[in-house]
């Protein structure tokens, strides 16, 4: 809680490099240099303390991510849903926090995920050669015929043999229309970002993460001088760009082997840039009850309505109208522990 | 083609697996084909009455998703309805048009005390392969010594059977009616049915 | 598929019993107040097959190595939601409609139209063939199945509806159900189109979309009872929620209560369903071999078997457990031989192609109201045959089902895959990053107007390319070869996309929407396929050529008297509509209703056979 505390009014400004622990209580520092108004301060500083307590009576602390990963998490989330003219943004949602929830549990786990080797992450460079896979056990129960079946003639492997397959793939021309088309098949073919092919990598979603943060912040350290939520607004926004266009994968030199996955040597930094802003607008936009999306303020935002059909907070509106209106009403939305309190009797 | 080789498996681990709960036979609500060919013959023959009916009873109250086992058809029209229906069901008539009262098996609950069901109305009969078919005009209730009930009115809901569309009293009408005749498990049973439809649970 | 097959069979007397690798899902107790979340049920698939235990694999051609789907991802993988009684039908948007009687005969047909050489000249590897059947004789079959999931709708479009209308479904009775209330954008769209000629030289007929999820309170042939949409909106769409008023038709909510109540049927659930055995002949079914939920193993007996399971699972238990003969594809001379796997096909939009969209000043509420197939009106004048295809190029053949004006929020999705989250580009410089790309989400639920159009495609043909097989490199959870999907767009999808813009571009046009702009071209094969969220079909077809189909006219596999299978996947030479598609599309589950009424085949061809055998029968499901 005190580095939250601390955190906070590093944002807005109020405290200069404080490095001493401040156990509670609001700092009011004298700007030694000007003409402070004092009373000014003392008001920013009062809503300060409300907003605090507001905050305390969500969800706050950290389950998952550590002290460094906290600060530059926050930082990123808050470049990529910032809080401005429009509306409250990730700060305000919480989104930290249901990220940290979400590592520290089944998406963390990579509970639902199907994990097993060979792996074949991409970005492994064509110079490494054409990787070798060994096929799995259940090659040995299949008959021979089966095995000769599944064996694409050509492909790699020939008949029958339980061989290595290859890649990246061959090239292929068609013709369609009288036109030739020659296209070169690469593994992945393009998948869709975020495209359930898209994650190959051997290691869980906390891992994955781990190793990414920690390559994020060496990044922003070798080539924009600094720690990550030190950078400027509009490098902390470039930095992100980076991600997404792979620059970082360039340079790193020499690069390391290619089974050793720390910082981008092994992970595609796009993919980290997805998920990045993937669970960035799901802590915004999901339900509280993970953490994120605090006192729906991202529904709010987009307009959207939760559990409430109409009806929830006796509008006396109901699904049939709403779905065939040819103009929008907004709903105060409703949440799912609501909606769970009110089908169970409760509150 | 060879029998594949089933290798020795190890039991899988750390898959979620959900309870599973099979219903039980008496909780599904499912009409017996005999009734509902009834209601189908019924449903098309009365397809362009001009007087107001609608299938009451149990009927009624099953093709509303209420859990309860019908044995046999019950319409309420009036009495003008009663002789229209009649003409077009002629064909499956056994009993003519008449008026009848009679007391019905089951007791009122009032302030726990049980009292007598009479029922009153013109009443005719009707036997589609084996299913019965009772026809009500007018039908009127009295409970124990009280005066008796104006003649059941309603506003009719629709169902579809099978593509047809059948006219139905409505379940909160029942439900009044059950309130007052003091037959709780029946208003559970009309509320269970409610709340499986919107989606809410009991 | 199977709970039309197990009810039939369990009320005609016979003792069934069915297997299923998911749950009985108590759909009050279990969806009532927990549904409605969309990390846990719309992302995490919580209802759904967990990856774990088993997934496919996926490549675009065969000289690639087949990556394993490794998470649930929006677009959805479909192959998660077979799973629990009601399988994938739990969570579809419930778009219906038939297929045409063109479909059923398309290869011939275009034989006689176009020359016997066409479909080659569109594909060279390509595989179409006839279905065993024509529409007339699927007609009945049609009725039955519509009957028994409460179809709603107001016939299909076409105009006189009549056999004559030979590219059109005609129907011998009408949908039972009616349909669901129309949109504003419908009514215009409806009112529009009726004003217009279409290029058969009549009048467009529009027709309310064909939906499964009931509009009425409803009783089917076999009693069970019905409860009507409450339109919460968490349906279809980008989620694919499961619904606990049983308004969305599957069998759990439609048949197997049916069965359960005759007594004749035993329900085993959470059964992990690995083998077939067979006779030391070879030639017949005698067991089925599944895992409990502890991963005991178990064996069934039975006189005569259903695979009614999910997609690539109907088709890798036939190969785990060697029936029929394996599909092998030669790449060196672009054909194949064998059946089981053969001619996988798609039926849902290439996502990157040629599209045309306006914008018209109808607003609405895009936040969950309604549902995942109603509001909407389409036209069938646009598809199959209904054109002449002379002289079109690039040549192709089929068309598109083209609607508009589904209830914007039939299942909306937060995290929006295309729009959400995706890469810097042109039009978000900064992606989905930043002030900027936040203020286009600020009320994007409340809009004011609304984006119509479409991405057209023609019919997705089959292809000696595109197929099933079992991967030599992953498994499932116990240890058995996983399938996998090689599968690309072939080139009659693309052919077709710039015909249909321009009719589509006419409508929106004459509809009166604004910046109608047409988008560049994408041309054939310089776009993968990389979205498998869609609606794979194929891998066991219908046919009664031994060389090309795997199905008798009675849904027995080839060779096998007393096995009968059919799914979402089987007996599909092709998704006869091409998927013409506005924001809030339907149809797409379509194939879904074609596929019904070989499940009443299969179920009429069983009782033809236990007439004279024994008693016993079981089903299999995913």
């Amino acid at each position: 809680m005190v580095s939250q505390t601390r955190r906070e009014f590093l944002k807005l400004g109020l405290a200069a490099a404080a490095s001493a622990a401040a156990a509670s209580g609001i700092e009011i520092p004298l700007l030694g240099n000007q003409n402070s108004n004092l009373q000014n301060q003392l008001n920013s500083a009062n809503t300060q303390v409300t907003n605090l307590k507001t905050k305390l009576n969500t969800v706050t602390g950290f389950v998952s991510l550590n002290i460094s990963e906290q600060a530059l998490l926050e930082s990123i989330v808050e470049t990529i849903i910032p809080s401005d003219s429009t509306g409250p943004g990730a700060k305000e949602a919480g989104v930290i926090y249901f990220i940290d929830r979400a590592l520290a549990g089944d998406y963390g786990q990579s509970a639902n995920m199907f994990m097993d080797a060979p792996h074949n992450p991409p970005g492994i460079p064509a110079s490494a050669g054409p990787l070798k896979v060994k096929p799995s056990s259940a090659w040995a129960f299949l008959q021979n015929y089966q095995q000769t079946a599944y064996l694409p003639a050509g492909g790699g492997g020939g008949a029958g043999a339980a061989n290595p397959i290859s890649y990246p793939g061959a090239s292929r021309t068609y013709t369609a229309g009288g036109t030739n088309y020659t296209v070169v098949y690469g593994v992945t073919a393009s998948p869709r970002v975020g495209s359930g092919i898209n994650y190959q990598y051997p290691v869980n979603m906390r891992e994955f993460w781990r190793i990414s943060l920690a390559a994020l912040q060496a990044y922003s350290n070798k080539y924009y001088s600094g720690n990550y939520q030190t950078l400027s607004s509009a490098n902390q926004l470039q930095v992100l760009k980076d991600l997404w266009a792979n620059t970082p994968k360039t340079q790193t030199n020499p690069p390391p082997p290619a089974d050793d996955l720390t910082g981008f040597s092994n992970i595609l930094p796009s993919d980290f840039a997805y998920e990045l802003t993937f669970m960035t607008w799901a802590g915004f936009l999901m339900d509280p009850l993970y953490g994120g999306n605090q006192n729906m303020v991202g529904w709010d935002y987009v307009g959207f309505n939760g559990v409430n059909f109409g009806n929830f907070y006796g509008e006396g509106l109901d699904q049939k109208t709403l779905m065939v209106a040819s103009s929008p009403t907004k709903l105060k939305p409703a949440s799912l522990a609501q909606y769970q309190q009110q089908a169970t009797g409760g509150a | 083609m060879p029998v594949l080789v089933v290798p020795d498996k190890a039991k899988p681990l750390n898959i979620p697996v959900f309870q599973s709960r099979i219903p039980k036979p008496e909780e599904l609500v499912v009409l017996d084909k005999p009734l509902l060919e009834a209601t189908l013959e019924v449903g098309n023959l009365l397809k362009e009455c001009k007087a107001k009916w609608a299938l009451a009873g149990d009927i009624g109250e099953i093709l509303n998703g209420v859990n309860v086992q019908p044995d046999h058809l019950t319409i309420l029209s009036n009495v003008v309805g009663c002789e229209e229906i009649n003409k077009k069901l002629e064909r499956f008539q056994v009993v003519a048009s008449r008026h009848v009262e009679t007391q019905i098996r089951r007791n009122a609950e009032v302030e726990a005390k049980p009292l007598p069901i009479m029922i009153k109305s013109y009443r005719s009969q009707f036997n589609l392969s084996g299913q019965r078919l009772n026809v009500h005009g007018d039908l009127r209730i009295k409970v124990g010594d009280w005066d008796w009930g104006d003649p059941l009115d309603y506003e009719p809901e629709y169902v579809y059977v099978i593509g047809v569309k059948v006219p139905v009293i409505p379940l909160e009408l029942k439900i009044q009616l059950y309130r007052g005749l003091g037959w709780y498990d029946r208003v559970s049973k009309i509320h269970a049915a409610m709340a499986r439809r919107h989606h809410k649970i009991v | 598929m199977s709970g039309v097959v197990a009810t039939e069979l369990a009320l005609a007397g016979h003792s069934v019993v069915g297997i299923t690798k998911g749950p009985y899902w108590d759909y009050v107790n279990d969806y009532s107040t927990t549904k409605y979340d969309e990390w846990g049920v719309g992302l995490g698939r919580k209802y759904d097959s967990p990856l774990p235990l088993q997934s496919t694999t996926i490549r675009n051609d065969s000289s690639q190595f087949a990556l394993p789907v490794r998470r649930y991802t929006m677009p959805i993988q479909y192959h998660a939601l077979g799973h629990g009684v009601g399988g994938a039908a739990q969570h579809y948007g419930g778009g219906m409609g038939r297929f045409g009687p063109w479909a059923y005969e398309m290869a011939s047909r275009t034989a006689s139209a176009y020359g016997s050489g066409f479909l080659a000249s569109i594909n060279p590897q390509d595989d179409t063939h006839d279905w065993p059947l024509t529409y007339a004789e699927y007609e009945p079959y049609y009725v039955e199945w519509e009957k028994a999931h409460g179809i709603c709708g107001n016939y299909n479009g076409s105009p006189t509806n009549s056999q004559s209308d030979i590219n059109y479904p005609w129907m011998s009775q009408n949908y039972p159900l009616p349909p669901h209330p129309m949109t504003p954008l419908a009514q215009l769209f409806q009112s529009t189109v009726q004003g217009m000629t279409a290029p058969n030289g009549q009048k467009y007929n529009p027709f309310p979309s064909v939906s499964a999820l009931s509009s009425q309170p409803y009783t089917n042939q076999y009693g069970v009872a019905v409860n009507p949409c409450v339109y919460d909106g968490y349906c279809g769409g980008l989620c694919d929620y499961a619904c606990e008023t049983g308004a969305k038709a599957n069998a759990a909510y439609r048949t197997i209560p049916a069965a359960i109540k005759s007594g004749n049927f035993t329900l085993v659930t959470n059964a992990y369903i690995y083998r077939l055995e067979l006779s030391p002949s070879g030639n017949q079914v005698v067991a089925a071999h599944y895992y409990d939920a502890q991963g005991n193993d178990h064996r069934q007996p039975g006189t005569v078997f259903f695979n009614g399971m999910w997609g690539y699972n109907m088709i890798r238990l036939m190969l785990l457990s060697g029936l029929g003969t394996p599909y092998v594809y030669n790449s060196g001379t672009g054909t194949g031989t064998g059946t089981v796997g053969r001619g996988l096909t798609n039926g849902y939009t290439p996502y990157r192609g040629t599209n045309v969209s306006g914008i018209v000043n109808i607003g609405g509420n895009s936040y969950p109201a309604g549902n995942g197939s109603g509001g909407g009106v389409s036209v069938f004048d646009l598809m199959d045959d209904n054109f002449s295809h002379t002289g079109i190029t690039p040549p192709f053949i089929g068309g598109g089902l083209f609607g508009a004006g589904g209830y914007l929020g039939g299942g909306p999705g937060n995290i929006t895959f295309a729009g959400g989250v995706s890469a810097p580009n042109t039009l978000n410089p900064n992606g989905a990053m930043g002030s900027a790309f936040k203020a286009t989400q600020q009320n994007k639920y409340l809009p004011t107007k609304q984006s119509v159009g479409a991405t057209p495609f023609a019919p997705d043909l089959p292809t000696f390319m595109n197929y099933i097989d079992l991967d030599p490199h992953y498994t499932d959870a116990y240890g058995d070869p996983v399938s996998r999907l090689t599968y690309d767009w072939t080139p009659n999808t693309y052919n077709g996309a710039t015909y249909l813009v321009n009719q589509i571009k006419a409508i929106l046009t004459q509809m009166g929407a604004t910046s109608v702009t047409v988008g560049a071209t994408v041309a054939p094969y310089s776009a993968h396929n990389d979205w498998w969220g869609h609606h794979l079909r194929g891998g066991l077809r219908i046919g009664t050529d031994p060389n090309a189909g795997t199905a008798t006219a009675w849904a027995a596999l080839s060779g096998y008297n007393q096995l009968y299978y059919n799914s979402n996947t089987s007996g599909f030479n092709y998704f006869a509509a091409g998927e013409i598609t506005n924001t809030t599309g339907n149809n797409a589950t379509a194939g879904t209703h074609a596929a019904g009424p070989q499940s009443y085949r299969a179920a009429e061809g069983i009782k033809k056979y236990l007439a004279n055998v024994a008693t016993n029968v079981n089903y299999l499901s995913s």
